[in-house]
């Protein structure tokens, strides 16, 4: 590339959209613009001199103001089903009003639902009950009306991404593993484990973002290897230097979760509705802090149905059609990714290493 | 007093000055927001009833009685010298300023025109840390003294302007935020003659969200680890020969006492419950420097030592060794 290309990043205060902004300000030829909603989330992309924009992708006028200023938009941010489908919608009328050359969007395997077995882009995608995949299909559905509209758009479908600043993949199982409180029993979890570096990802988004050609199509993005759950788990276990798992009979860790998951459903709903007088009582009352504390670690000890099916499904998530269009393939194995994810762990004292 | 300006509408003026102006036993009857982006001021003047907006300090020195200054960083002191020009008391967002050369003028310019300047050094209005402070003082731990002070979380604070991170921020960040208060109770406790042995943090020429200092003074050597990045497990541990002192930073009220017998908690009543609880001390503290003449708990002088220690910091600083953070730069393609 002969020019730095100006590209917009959308949640660049989250995990994926800000390891791209870290990758792009230390690649030749990349000069990204990170655009976050609220100024709270900039202080990881704020260790680099970078100005970040302030931008609420519900907002089509800033869109459009911000998206004429850039010659690609990289659009990660997520967030309820309105700023996962009218977010999106937004983003591309602004990219496609702007004259911006080329937008990647980030979707998600989760658009094929529950599917098992050999998962490539063309399996059809499936509606389930959870919010987070069925908005990413409607999104993707709003990428393919853009593409058409003649619009350069870029699908790429990510697995289980994990890596430094990881919460979900990383942050949480880790937190589980060394409070002893990982209660999975070895059986549930010889389900496939996709996972994918950040690292490699980012090799997607930016292999995407220079490949002309293929607007409107989708990619799976994964890793090298195909481990399964319990395996991506006990590296962790081994690389976080714990002793070994010794996870409940299964018998007992399933009843656990069938006592649980009505309590669960319950506290969900009335954090989501009292979610400001939830958190001044948290703030104020010692004793209230305490119990809501023990109730979080319980129900985040206690694994969820919907936790028992994905660590059990057996599905593989091929990236041929990446590899030949993008020219993309996975650096990353599970040993090095474990590897260098709990020595940012330990850096960063999430996990307190054993004394 | 009863004009008082809050100069910076962000979130500190929003959450925590505002909320303790109106809980004080006599709340300040005419209050004049003063911030350039004037919606924001208006939005607040709505919200904490306020009787006037301003689009700057200078707008408005001909008719208040004393100012709060809750300002992005570097703009603290600039504007607190022309608050004291025209003698009116200044309460200062901490930290007062970003060098020790700009505080210490305006410590010599308060003192040469007899105006309160106060800092809000929260910090030394939590009971649980003058306890902490009062043992040190004891030394009924021992000597020599080891400090750990572990503190964060994922920045989450409602900053309502980017001049904290980035390019804006001139380079500097946790330490100027989280540091400012940690620091100034180091200094509380131990006395200003504390160095820096060392500091590490992650920034890349922006703003630092994760830093570690040493430091160390007569019989204490302190390690300081902050980050806006993870949660932390938020303690502070003073450890001596004849004991170990426990402060979890959220327990305003309590710290815990372990000697080789056993532990017990030390607990202060009537402690607030809350950090936005400590605004009515704070302001108290500030107005009865004013009208009563009484010494702040922390004004200009008090926190040179603090300012020192953070300008050594940033003067001495180096990066972590963060591997994770290179990308191995192989944008090769396959097929």
């Amino acid at each position: 590339m002969s020019a730095e290309r100006r590209t917009l990043v959308t949640g660049a205060g989250g995990f994926i959209g800000g390891r791209l902004v870290e990758v792009m300000l230390q690649t030749p030829g990349y000069d990204p613009v990170p655009s976050l909603r609220r100024w709270s989330s900039a202080a990881r992309i704020g260790r680099h001199p970078v100005e970040p924009v302030l931008c609420d992708i519900l907002d089509a006028a800033r869109l459009e103001e911000v998206a004429g200023t850039v010659d690609a938009i990289v659009h990660s941010a997520v967030g309820n089903r309105e700023v996962t489908v009218e977010g999106t919608r937004n983003v591309l009328e602004a990219a496609l009003r702007a004259g911006v050359g080329k937008v990647v969007h980030l979707s998600t395997v989760d658009v094929y639902g529950r599917a098992t077995g050999r998962v490539g882009e063309d399996r059809e995608l499936v509606v389930t009950d959870r919010e987070y995949g069925d908005s990413k299909i409607e999104a993707e559905r709003v990428c393919r009306e853009y593409a058409e509209r003649g619009l350069d758009v870029v699908i790429l479908r990510p697995t289980i991404v994990y890596g430094p600043f990881s919460e979900l993949w990383t942050v949480e199982p880790a937190q589980r593993l060394s409070e002893g409180s990982w209660l999975l029993p070895k059986e549930a979890c010889m389900g496939t484990c996709n996972l994918v570096h950040v690292d490699d990802l980012v090799r997607a988004v930016l292999l995407a973002l220079d490949t002309d050609g293929v607007s409107g199509r989708a990619y799976n993005v994964n890793g090298p290897d195909r481990p399964t759950w319990q395996a991506y788990v006990e590296a962790l276990n081994a690389a976080l230097d714990l002793p070994p798992l010794s996870p409940p009979p299964s018998t007992s860790a399933r009843a656990r979760t069938t006592v649980v998951e009505p309590f669960r459903k319950l506290v969900k709903g009335v954090y989501f509705r009292f979610e400001d007088p939830i958190m001044s009582i948290y703030k104020g009352s010692r004793p209230a802090r305490l119990a809501m504390k023990w109730l979080q670690g319980l129900l985040q000890r206690v694994p969820s149905p919907a936790e028992y099916d994905l660590y059990g499904r057996v599905v593989d998530f091929p990236t041929e059609r990446a590899r030949s269009d993008l020219g993309y393939e996975p650096r990353i194995g599970m040993t090095d990714g474990v590897a260098s994810s709990v020595e940012w762990l330990l850096h960063e004292g999430v996990v307190v290493p054993r004394e | 007093m009863n004009r008082i300006a809050v100069v910076g509408c962000g979130a500190i003026a929003d959450t925590f000055h505002l909320p303790g102006l109106a809980r004080m036993p006599d709340s300040p009857k005419n209050l004049v927001l003063v911030d350039p982006d004037t919606g924001r001021a208006e939005k607040l003047a709505r919200r904490h009833g306020a009787s006037e907006t301003a689009a700057s300090h200078r707008d408005v020195l001909d008719r208040i009685d004393a100012a709060i200054i809750a300002s992005p960083h570097h703009t603290h002191v600039p504007i607190a010298r022309d608050l004291v020009e025209a003698g009116i008391p200044v309460l200062s967002e901490k930290p007062l300023g970003v060098s020790l050369e700009e505080v210490t003028e305006l410590a010599e310019l308060a003192e040469a025109r007899g105006v309160v300047v106060a800092v809000n050094q929260t910090r030394r209005f939590i009971p649980a840390a003058r306890e902490l402070g009062k043992l040190v003082r004891s030394g009924d731990l021992g000597s020599p003294l080891e400090v750990e002070a572990v503190e964060g979380d994922r920045f989450d604070w409602p900053a309502a302007t980017p001049s904290m991170f980035g390019a804006r921020s001139g380079g500097r960040g946790l330490l100027l935020d989280i540091g400012a208060h940690v620091l100034d109770l180091m200094v509380e406790w131990f006395g200003p003659d504390l160095r820096v042995d060392d500091y590490l943090d992650d920034s890349f020429g922006g703003s630092e969200a994760s830093l570690l200092v040493r430091l160390s003074g007569p019989d204490v050597s302190i390690r300081i680890r902050l980050s806006w990045l993870a949660k932390q497990r938020n303690e502070f541990v003073i450890s001596g020969p004849d004991g170990r002192a426990r402060w979890g930073i959220y327990d305003l009220d309590r710290i815990t006492l372990e000697r080789p017998g056993g532990a017990r908690e030390v607990r202060r009543a009537s402690a607030p419950g809350a950090y936005s609880d400590l605004a009515v001390p704070v302001l108290q503290d500030f107005f009865a420097a004013v009208g009563e003449g009484t010494s702040p708990a922390a004004g200009p002088r008090d926190v040179l030592p603090s300012m020192r220690l953070m300008e050594e910091c940033y003067a001495r600083r180096s990066r972590f060794d963060i591997p994770w953070h290179d990308f191995d730069g192989d944008l090769s393609r396959v097929g």
